[in-house]
């Protein structure tokens, strides 16, 4: 999108329901609170939202969500695909149409049950309902490829061995990770903080790649988040955040978690197109002080550092193991513990703890986070401080 | 369509610890670079996964499931 019309739009609110593993509770429930606290967040009515943004993924109906929030009518209603690869896609999707004029208020939700009810971690059996994606998949499950963590175990030992890092490296940010999570009260990990040996101990779910530790939650809850104009935001109770910079790229053979056939795999060619067109501008990637990757396996934090040149190619493992990405780090990264120390909402948490540095609320608040950069794989937005 | 000669490298691997759904016992799975361009998803079999390294030498073989032919690779012996 234009640059100057994407610095025109903002994140006003951000709304959360509890993370557990039993919510007790429908999607839908789930789905409407997030997104009414939300709304109340931007200092909106839900009458005022007009557009509505989700994943493909999502149970929840926009037609059962209008009418239970209260949403009079709508001007625009979208839905990402990529599951959590897509969810800075889905904020940039409302942003585009916040700057077009499409909409002026968009609700951007992710809820759902992900442990109580669909484990996403669980092995998968070949849908009966033939999809492209069930045909693809046909070629990989007769090898025991059925969950996440296989695909991604799969994808990443090509990375590790191609830039020389090993497991006991992953575990540096997973006890970073977790150390975050220690202090934030809405974290899985909070109050629990984990050593390296720790990590090196948990049992192997992919050898030689991901160990538990590495994984990321199984969890019920709900994130909301409401899009609309950097000059509306400013009037919101908490302030803003606003859309400094935002890129959207995939690349021919992009699969966000099953892409075994792309040209690269010893990196990620999608998120290295959208680091080269977030920087295209004003803003530099010493420029950021914070960064909220994705983070559904450990490795994915190394791949997006270096791809989005958030550290120097050939320093990744020195700047990791060193603790940058930690308290007093030079780039802390997940500063809520992320999808592995926090909960996995897909994403959404991730943005919203973004949200939360530059608002100066974060239960782990850095002295002066102006500028934060959020990140899933094919898109990447900065946040900043609205002043 | 080309034919392929069922000769290729090893270009990823991992060995799932996880349960797999139909409770078959774990074994190495792989992404094979075939020598004429594609790559395929794979078994690896005939080898420990200490033994492995990325760009292994390959070669196809067929094993049988439930009358199907399905490929899987054993290092080449040199």
């Amino acid at each position: 999108m234009d640059p100057v019309r994407l610095r025109q739009t903002a994140i006003a609110g951000v709304g959360a329901t509890e993370f557990s593993k039993n919510s007790g509770r429908s999607e839908l429930q789930l789905a409407l609170e997030c997104s009414r606290a939300a709304i109340a967040d931007a200092g909106l009515q839900p009458s005022e939202i007009d557009g509505f943004v989700t994943f493909t993924v999502d149970n929840n109906a926009e037609t059962a969500l209008a009418p239970g929030l209260g949403v009079k009518e709508l001007r625009w209603a979208s839905r990402m695909p990529y599951g959590g690869a897509g969810s800075v896609a889905a904020v940039l999707q409302a942003a585009t149409a916040v700057a077009s004029g499409a909409a002026r208020a968009v609700l951007v939700w992710r809820a759902f049950n992900e442990r109580s009810e669909r484990r996403y971690g669980q092995p998968t059996t070949t849908d009966r309902v033939r999809t492209t994606d069930s045909v693809d998949a046909s070629w990989y499950t007769p090898f025991g490829l059925d969950t996440p963590a296989k695909w991604a175990g799969l994808q990443f030992q090509r990375y590790m061995a191609s830039v020389g890092l090993t497991n006991s490296d992953l575990g540096h940010y997973s006890v970073a990770c977790r150390d975050w999570a220690s202090t934030n009260p809405a974290a899985w990990f909070y109050g629990r903080p984990i050593t390296h040996d720790d990590h090196q101990n948990s049992r192997w779910i992919a050898e030689p790649v991901l160990r538990l530790l590495d994984c990321c939650q199984e969890s019920d809850g709900g994130v909301g988040l409401v899009v609309t104009s950097a000059e509306r935001a400013a009037d919101a109770p908490s302030g803003g955040a606003r859309l400094a910079a935002g890129a959207l790229r995939t690349t021919t053979d992009f699969n966000p978690i099953v892409g075994f056939y792309g040209d690269d795999l010893a990196g990620m060619p999608a998120a290295r197109a959208v680091g080269q067109a977030l920087w295209a501008g004003e803003l530099r990637p010493q420029d950021m002080d914070a960064a909220m990757l994705y983070d559904a396996f450990s490795p994915a934090v190394f791949v997006h550092l270096e791809e989005l040149g958030l550290c120097p190619r050939g320093e990744l493992r020195e700047f990791v193991t060193s603790g940058q990405l930690g308290r007093g780090g030079r780039l802390p990264v997940n500063t809520h513990g992320g999808l592995l120390g926090e909960a996995y909402i897909h994403g959404m948490n991730n943005i919203a703890e973004g949200v939360r540095q530059v608002r100066s609320q974060s239960a782990n608040q850095l002295p002066d986070a102006r500028n934060v950069i959020v990140a899933s794989g094919i898109a990447a937005m900065v946040l900043q401080r609205l002043d | 369509m080309t034919a392929v000669s069922g000769r290729g490298t090893l270009y990823s691997y991992v060995l799932p610890r996880h349960p797999v759904a139909a409770g078959a016992p774990p074994r190495i799975a792989a992404i094979i670079a075939l020598e004429e361009g594609p790559r395929i998803v794979s078994a690896l079999v005939g080898a420990e996964l200490d033994e492995l390294t990325v760009d292994l030498l390959v070669d196809v073989e067929f094993e049988t499931h439930e009358g199907r032919a399905q490929p899987v690779f054993r290092p080449r012996r040199q």
